[in-house]
């Protein structure tokens, strides 16, 4: 079977990559090839590491709160780049309240402060299967 | 008298009993993996500093004799948010309910050197911080607040100079002298490059551009701390109690060293450094980690760098909460988590503290909740009694055995890095961050596997749950903010700004001190984005080692 | 938009990657021996600062060529997951529409390279790239299978990692046509030079290796290293070597397929021998192995 790609990202000025890290390798040990782009990516770099990389997901990470900006411009991008079928999930301090219009804007799921790794992996590991389908 | 055989006896009854009921674990440790005795007794005692006293070197105790009987520590709450107006009313505010210091956060595009304008600050203007642009924003922001009679802490630490530089002209236009001046910038340049993400320029030139604040404040602004050697955030990236305070150390070695390279005496830079703290969750560890730093760094400074005033030997500390600890999931649990860490922090003989408030899982804190954060450090101070003795749980078996293990340990590490070759060597080789991500992922597994539990998150959880109101920053905050900066380009004297942004090129390349030509840039209106920007063509970016 | 390409390119790269027969079969049929293209092959231990080498060489390259990178990282033994984490120190580079970079994983192989890479370089090579960069990890004498592939192959050391006397040792260094001392400003590149330049005078039908130092995080040593690059391409012309180079990756990509097909074959064969032997009541395999042993021998003949 063939490894699950994920990029893990972090758009905008945000510093803190403890969690995106830890993600990271939590995927690595599910077997998966996880590609980490590294701080400070423009959602075009984004999109663009994605496409060559012909990863199946991307996950990106903010706790600065600019998430309401910067998500909804990586599944723009993706769309306009012919790429629209890599899904695209999130992570960090969001409020639940901005869930709803991330969601419409194409981020499939937020996950919030205190998420287990396995409710990740799962969700990864569920949502690339059903994209191959 | 307790002896080792009535301790052995009392061991065998102890595995009777053990035998029958199992105990909660199977290893009872602290986070930095420290065994935890069932009990400790007057057998467990160090031999060493058993007469030690506050105030006396190796300062175990304290760094003062009398401690918060002769003042409280400064309740010094961080904040910061949208523009300076919204900031500057927020202090008030503060001060208002009870506050003794200011502590200014930044947005992120000021904390990297970025003006509101850049195409990477989009989204970002004002979300974790005010945003400055100029001195313009600097003067709205201290607007009506007396600078000689707060003191005032700045978290920025790459373009640290601009920004102390804009505050010393802000004093400057209110007719204050800069020798009244109190506060602290952090400048902490080499915990960024591991823990925080908001670096600019290399290593090199970075320490070098301290050495400018420190040479400069010495002299002009003498009551200033030029710098605030962070371990918090190294902890927040997930290391451990003994990380914290080894990797803290050697930075602060690597500033001293480098000081003391571009010749300053180190008794005249030594007693303005300060340090930055976690307050974690396990008390006692936290109590005892604090103590056994300033033990390490009394002796650090005697020893090492041959410091002769009592003031260079003092590890003088700021503390904020662990706000990693904070849970989304039944927020107000967070208010008793803070109370309890507050405490570490108290018992521990902090200087400074902040206390986070119960929804910064979620956003920056409103104004309910930062009150409620500020009266639990009135509460601390005026009702418990934690304040009325100087370092209460001293000679307590449990806290000077874990004082001992702290020390030794972080001893250990800090051979370890001078093997590498020092603080700057040890981060090019990546050592620290993968010491610091090996922790953090560990922590992560024992979350999962409810080794260790989090109340509300991986037990004792509820299924429906209302977020409670959140502070938003307004979007148009960034709007706002880059009209601001397009008027002030329009009014100021171009060919003045021009001149100066030249003068501080040519001080970067030929290596002199940059303070005197960054003031002259601020007072002219120069802006954030324009001054770093010479000095990122002149330096170059550092171009992160990422491991994951 | 130039991103058309990329997408095809890099599905078409997973598809080779994982053994895909159609996409495999498309790559058979692309050339290897294209002229206008060189593939440059970097290794050396970890820790050499490759990859900052690397996003150095691409972006002096870029300017005026189209280049690809293949940045290969090892595999985690236990759960086949990766952390690819190359690109960090290129992603800079990603916005210029001359740069291709695709990060793999070693899929588990010794050697530093997967064994699809071969054919991964003639779809590569097909979209007219004038530089191919194939960056490993590589320590010792397993890990040289890049030199089979890559027309010059450069080995980065760094002072001080213990590397004088290992590199010797191991034998990576018979197989760099280039040497580089990454990290040149570090103390140590002295005794490291002379530790080098013993293997390096061995003169391989004409080309002596060079010596490059470099300080690829300051951007030191860079264009003396692309001189160092472009002599080796000459050369390679003109001694007639470059075919020689492409047959080599060809014969690698060959061994290889062969590999990995009869793996498969192989891996389906005891499993149908165990199943059918393991629940055999008169037999126990811990204690006597003998008659399993006989039906592999008969399976797979003589050893």
């Amino acid at each position: 079977m063939a490894p699950i790609r994920v990029l893990m990202a972090k758009p905008g000025l945000d510093g803190h990559d403890r969690g995106a890290k830890v993600v990271a390798r939590a995927l690595r040990d599910a077997g998966m090839e996880v590609i980490y782009t590294g701080l400070r990516q423009s959602p075009e770099q984004i999109v663009q590491a994605a496409i060559q990389e012909d990863v199946d997901i991307i996950g990106l990470s903010c706790l600065s709160g600019a998430h309401n900006s910067l998500f909804p411009k990586v599944v723009e991008l993706l769309k306009e780049r012919g790429a629209g079928e890599i899904a695209v999930f999130g992570g960090g301090v969001i409020p639940e309240a901005d869930i709803p219009d991330l969601q419409v804007a194409g981020i499939e799921v937020v996950f919030t402060p205190g998420t287990s790794l396995e409710k990740i992996v799962t969700f990864v590991r569920e949502r690339v299967k059903k994209g191959n389908e | 008298m307790l002896d080792k055989q009535k301790l052995d006896l009392w061991q065998k009854e102890l595995d009777k009993t053990k035998a029958r009921f199992p105990e909660r674990k199977d290893k009872f440790e602290t986070g930095s993996g420290i065994p935890l005795q069932t009990v400790y007794t007057a057998l467990d005692k160090p031999e060493a500093d058993e007469f030690s006293l506050p105030g006396e070197f190796p300062y175990i105790r304290g760094v003062q004799r009398n401690m918060y009987r002769g003042r409280l520590w400064t309740m010094r709450q961080y904040a910061g948010f949208a523009s300076a107006q919204e900031s500057n009313a927020r202090y008030k505010y503060l001060l208002s309910q009870g506050q003794t210091g200011l502590s200014v956060a930044f947005d992120l595009p000021t904390q990297i050197g970025l003006d509101s304008d850049h195409s990477l600050s989009a989204g970002e203007v004002g979300k974790v911080g005010v945003a400055i642009d100029s001195l313009a924003d600097m003067e709205v922001l201290f607007s009506d607040i007396p600078l000689d009679k707060v003191s005032t802490s700045m978290t920025i630490n790459a373009p640290a100079i601009v920004l102390l530089a804009m505050y010393l002209v802000v004093a400057e236009k209110q007719g204050v002298d800069w020798t009244k001046l109190k506060g602290t910038i952090q400048n902490d340049i080499l915990k960024e490059y591991v823990a925080r993400g908001t670096y600019i320029f290399p290593p090199e030139p970075s320490l070098n551009i301290i050495t400018d604040i420190f040479a400069f404040c010495a002299e002009k602004v003498p009551n200033w701390n030029t710098i605030s050697i962070s371990g918090y955030h190294i902890r927040e990236a997930g290391a451990t109690a003994v990380q914290e305070v080894a990797f803290t150390l050697a930075n602060a070695i690597c500033y001293v060293e480098t000081a003391i390279a571009a010749g300053l005496q180190v008794d005249d830079f030594a007693p303005r450094l300060s340090f930055f703290f976690n307050a974690h969750s396990n008390l006692f560890e936290e109590i005892a980690k604090f103590r056994a730093a300033r033990k390490l760094w009394a002796e650090i400074m005697r020893q090492r760098f041959g410091a002769k005033t009592p003031k260079s030997l003092l590890l003088r500390f700021h503390t904020q909460t662990a706000g990693s600890t904070l849970t989304a999931q039944q927020p107000d649990n967070n208010v008793v988590r803070v109370t309890l860490q507050a405490l570490a922090a108290v018992l521990g003989g902090t200087q400074s503290l902040h206390t986070n408030s119960r929804d910064e899982a979620l956003a920056l804190p409103s104004e309910d909740s930062v009150r409620i954060a500020l009266r639990t450090q009135q509460i601390i101070a005026h009702e418990t009694g934690a304040a009325d003795v100087v370092d209460p749980l001293g000679g307590s078996y449990y806290i000077e055995k874990l004082t001992a293990e702290i020390e030794d340990r972080v001893k250990e590490m800090l051979a370890k890095i001078d093997e590498l070759g020092g603080a700057v060597a040890a981060i090019n080789s990546g050592f620290i961050q993968r010491q610091i991500q090996d922790s953090a992922y560990k922590c992560q597994l024992e979350v999962e596997n409810k080794r260790q539990i989090i109340v509300g998150v991986n037990q004792f959880t509820m299924d429906e749950e209302t977020q409670p109101e959140l502070l938003r920053v307004d979007p148009a905050v960034g709007i706002e903010q880059q009209q601001r900066l397009a008027e002030l380009k329009d009014k100021r004297k171009q060919g003045a700004v021009e001149k100066a942004l030249a003068a501080i090129r040519q001080a970067a390349e030929n290596n002199d001190n940059l303070f005197p030509p960054v003031l002259d840039a601020v007072r002219v209106y120069a802006s954030l984005g324009e001054i770093c920007g010479v000095l990122r063509e002149v330096y170059g970016e550092y171009q992160a080692k990422d491991l994951v | 938009m130039s991103s058309c390409w990329q997408r095809q390119l890099a599905q078409t790269i997973s598809k080779i990657e994982n053994m895909d027969p159609q996409a495999l079969a498309e790559a058979a049929s692309l050339f290897l021996d294209n002229p206008s293209v060189q593939i440059i092959g970097i290794t050396g231990p970890p820790g050499g600062g490759k990859s900052t080498l690397c996003s150095q060489l691409i972006q002096a390259l870029a300017a005026e060529h189209k280049v690809a990178a293949l940045l290969v990282d090892p595999s985690s033994p236990y759960s086949g997951g990766a952390i690819l984490g190359d690109r960090i120190r290129m992603q800079a580079l990603v916005s210029n529409p001359n740069v291709y970079i695709r990060s793999l994983s070693n899929r588990g192989n010794t050697g530093g390279v997967g064994s699809s890479v071969v054919s991964i370089l003639r779809a590569v090579i097909s979209r007219g790239f004038d530089y191919i960069i194939i960056e490993t990890v590589g320590a010792g004498q397993s890990e040289v299978k890049i030199a089979s592939i890559a027309d010059t192959t450069l080995v980065v050391s760094v002072p001080n990692l213990g590397d004088d006397i290992q590199a010797v040792k191991s034998g990576i260094l018979e197989i760099a046509d280039i040497f580089v001392i990454n990290k040149a400003d570090l103390p140590g590149v002295d005794s490291l030079y002379i530790a080098l330049r013993e293997s390096a005078q061995k003169q391989v039908d004409g080309w002596t290796a060079p010596l490059c130092q470099t300080v690829a995080t300051q951007g030191i040593g860079i264009a003396e290293l692309l001189t160092e690059i472009d002599k080796h391409w000459q050369w390679l012309q003109q001694a007639g070597r470059l075919l020689e180079k492409r047959k080599l990756a060809a014969k690698f990509e060959v061994l290889e397929l062969s590999r990995v097909l009869l793996q498969k074959h192989l891996d389906r064969v005891p499993a149908d021998v165990l199943a059918r032997n393991l629940n055999r009541k008169d037999i126990n395999l811990l204690q006597k192995l003998d008659e399993v042993y006989a039906e592999l021998l008969n399976l797979f003949g003589e050893v």
